[in-house]
């Protein structure tokens, strides 16, 4: 199957690719995976003392949509507050990234995937 | 002739409806069947006949490649007790169980650099297998007991290692096309 632009330039070029320490307070880890494909997705956020989300990484083992949607959440996310990062829908990426139909589960993964690093560094407060 | 399609997959082979399945049995019946019904056979039959003779040799198909594979039979058997998967959107939150899989992953993607490869994904192949193996054996003990639900969390992960293990696969092939 063919990528979109979109989908290919984070796929080259992936933003804010790496890890921080899980254990640090300041530090929440979400990690999600794809039944459907068996793709891994690890999406981490940096949050400030003002609440603002100030660095994000990710890693993630899975296909190029997989990716690029995790790769172009982790821009997305940064100098957002928790409150906005949580707003984000797997739509928006979707549709920023054109994602054909059998690739929409791609961003629900990171979808959750920052759900989840939200949940965990608020449980850690 | 046709074949009574609402069987499930294990009736038209004549097998016991159950996770572990005798597989040389499972080949005999297959081939059989897949004789028995083979579209040449019809070739100078009615359109109507040949057109069944092939749904006939699909359905055949499709039955015996689901027997096969542990993971595809395990959620046939769920499939048959009314368990749904959705594959948009099911996802796994096991942290444990996503931290293994992200740490294989990670010392799969280092093979390349190991100071002897093929050692290094040897090493890498028995450990996936064996929790592979293990994750079966988790299948048919929640599934024996009737606890569906955590069988089906079982079979979403023998996804992930079908995944891993075709990637471990790959990487061998790789090396030894290198290695040539």
């Amino acid at each position: 199957m063919a990528y979109g632009e979109k989908v290919m330039d984070h796929y080259d070029n992936p933003r804010n690719v790496g890890s921080f320490d899980a254990k640090d307070a300041e530090i929440g880890t979400g990690m999600v995976g794809a039944p459907a494909c068996g793709d891994v997705m690890r999406l981490q956020i940096k949050v400030g003392k003002d609440g603002i989300i100030e660095d994000a990484k990710f890693k993630t083992y899975g296909c190029g949509s997989a990716i690029a949607s995790s790769s172009l959440l982790t821009e997305w996310v940064k100098g957002k507050t928790l409150d906005q990062a949580k707003e984000i829908k797997n739509t928006d990426i979707a549709d920023e990234l054109e994602l054909p139909p059998v690739k929409v589960h791609c961003s629900v993964l990171a979808e959750d995937a920052i759900k989840a690093a939200i949940d965990d560094y608020q449980s850690k407060q | 002739m046709s074949i009574d399609f609402k069987k499930n997959y294990f009736e038209l082979f004549g097998l016991p409806v159950q996770f572990d399945v005798d597989n040389s049995q499972l080949a005999v019946a297959f081939r059989a069947l897949q004789t028995q019904h083979h579209p040449d056979r019809f070739a100078s039959e009615s359109d109507e006949a040949r057109r069944i003779a092939q749904q006939v040799t699909s359905f055949i198909n499709t039955a015996q490649e689901t027997l096969k594979s542990n993971r595809l039979r395990a959620r046939y058997l769920l499939s048959l007790s009314d368990v749904d998967f959705d594959d948009e959107r099911d996802t796994t939150s096991d942290m444990m169980f996503l931290m293994s899989q992200m740490e294989r992953r990670e010392v799969l993607e280092q093979v390349p650099n190991a100071v002897d490869p093929f050692d290094a994904v040897d090493a890498l192949s028995k450990d996936v297998k064996a929790e592979n193996k293990a994750l079966e054996q988790a299948f048919e003990t929640a599934y024996d007991a009737g606890d569906l639900e955590e069988a089906k969390q079982v079979v979403l992960k023998l996804k992930f290692f079908e995944r891993l293990l075709g990637e471990i696969k790959q990487l061998e092939e790789k090396l030894e096309d290198e290695a040539l």
